[in-house]
């Protein structure tokens, strides 16, 4: 008889309805495992669930497999997906600690701001760094704006500010971040997919 | 070679499974002698293999799989002589099963070669139990599956053998993944898992003829689905080295060996054992395994 996808169907589920009838490792005498089912009540099964994802640091787009806490909803464990066609399982040094993107007690969550020729690190808040950072932004790129070329080209340019992104970045935020620095006049603009 | 490294495997699992306090010690000694048994029994094999009908995945029904009919007597008697001979560090139940095996023997009464064409129905879609296994299921109620237990214990290595040939034949490479969770070799549901190097690769243990093959991380070994929401699971502190998957859509589990954090090579046949408290665990929350283990029981 050539086995079918059909007959094999049939097979899996008669030998799922026979296990319904006598549980695994019980056949040999019954009584012999109550200690297990004791053990079996005891244990606190930890439920979670395997996602597939991809890593975020660089362009080669290795796939990761993510197993979640069903309780906590956070992140347990990140590995290399070995199925996955580009990476096949292996992660570099940054990709196999991408789990340190979320679960990681030294993560800053402040900002921290150092002064011009200061020696420390002092917290801060959003607002104020974004009020720090908009300033600055503003006199580099008054300073340094050009209209005209030596050759009396209009280009409305600033060479003082340069942009790096960050290959952390999506498409979508790329285009944001690209319209708001070519609004500004930048031309180095960097998104760093490559580094 | 690879016997010897085999032998050594299973003894340290062996220690490891004596360690395990709430575990039958008994049964511990009869499935670790049986499977010492096998490995020493995996040399020299004569499997008629010609004229069996071949297709493309699964390759062959479990109905056509032919064994050393030799070898299959031999170690079935010395299972039954090493359990004899253990006496009281046998299960009891099994210990007086096998003297009625023997006797019926004996007289003619009982045929395991008959007993074992039995299970072969089973394993190709037939019913449950013929008419063989009943009788004697009935003969024996503390220990309903001895007789089970003891043909397919004399007739792994015959069938691990042929598994392994009829892949060649078909050029079945186990290393490449295979989308379904059936045994690319007989079609059979795999009885546990197995996550194998660094990276991680989902090894599964054919239920029949113990052929690995390897399928895919994210995929119920059941039904095949590879819905990540329905395929939740579980760990235990308690239990390490051991994974239950789960799957919503056909109410199956699995469980998964994986020892890339521990210091211990997988022996599948036993290491299932070894974690029985999780299918217990498991069952508790209204799962059913999706085949029975490596021997039948």
């Amino acid at each position: 008889m050539d086995l079918t996808r059909r007959n094999f169907v049939k097979a899996a589920s008669a030998t799922v309805a026979g296990i319904a009838a006598a549980p695994v490792f019980t056949g040999l005498g019954c009584s012999a495992v109550s200690k297990s089912a004791e053990r079996a009540e005891q244990l606190d099964p930890k439920w979670t669930k395997q996602t597939t994802s991809i890593c975020a640091f660089c362009s080669v787009g290795c796939g990761l497999l993510v197993n979640t806490d069903l309780g906590t909803k956070r992140a347990v464990n990140i590995e290399g997906d070995p199925d996955h066609p580009i990476n096949q399982g292996a992660l570099c040094s940054k990709g196999a600690a991408t789990i340190q993107m979320t679960e990681n007690p030294k993560r800053t969550l402040t900002c921290l701001y150092r002064e011009p020729y200061g020696k420390e690190f002092i917290p801060k808040d959003w607002d104020w760094c974004k009020k720090r950072i908009a300033r600055l932004i503003k006199d580099s790129r008054d300073k340094s704006f050009e209209a005209k070329n030596d050759k009396g080209q209009e280009v409305n340019r600033t060479m003082g500010i340069a942009s790096l992104g960050s290959a952390a970045i999506d498409n979508e935020e790329c285009l944001a971040m690209h319209s708001f620095t070519r609004s500004l006049g930048l031309v180095y603009i960097e998104h760093q997919a490559r580094i | 070679m690879e016997t010897l490294s085999q032998t050594k495997i299973i003894l340290r699992t062996m220690e490891r499974l004596d360690s395990r306090e709430h575990l039958p010690a008994d049964l511990s000694a009869l499935l670790g002698k049986t499977a010492l048994l096998q490995a020493k029994h995996t040399g020299g094999l004569q499997l008629d293999l010609s004229g069996i009908p071949l297709s493309q995945a699964p390759v062959c029904s479990p109905l056509n799989f032919s064994l050393d009919m030799k070898n299959f007597k031999v170690l079935t008697a010395r299972i039954m002589a090493a359990i004899l001979d253990a006496g009281d560090a046998m299960p009891a139940s099994v210990v007086d099963a096998v003297g009625l095996f023997q006797r019926a023997v004996e007289k003619n009464e009982l045929s395991f070669e008959q007993a074992w064409n039995e299970i072969l129905t089973r394993f190709s879609g037939g019913g449950f139990s013929g008419p063989i296994l009943k009788k004697w299921e009935a003969q024996t109620p503390d220990a309903p599956s001895a007789l089970p237990f003891l043909v397919m214990a004399g007739a792994a290595p015959s069938l691990q053998a042929a598994g392994r040939v009829l892949a060649e034949t078909k050029g079945i490479d186990p290393k490449q993944i295979h989308t379904s969770g059936a045994c690319p070799v007989c079609g059979c549901p795999p009885y546990i898992l197995e996550l194998r190097g660094k990276e991680g690769q989902r090894f599964a243990h054919c239920s029949f003829c113990r052929f690995t093959y390897r399928i895919r991380r994210l995929s119920c070994a059941c039904c095949n689905i590879d819905k990540a929401d329905q395929l939740i699971g579980f760990t235990a502190e308690d239990e390490p080295g051991f994974r239950v998957e789960t799957c919503a859509k056909c109410n199956t589990y699995i469980k998964i060996i994986d020892f890339r954090e521990l210091d211990r090579k997988a022996f599948a046949p036993l290491n299932d054992f070894e974690s029985l408290p999780l299918d217990m665990l498991a069952a508790t929350h209204g799962y059913k395994r999706m085949a029975l283990s490596a021997w039948c029981i």
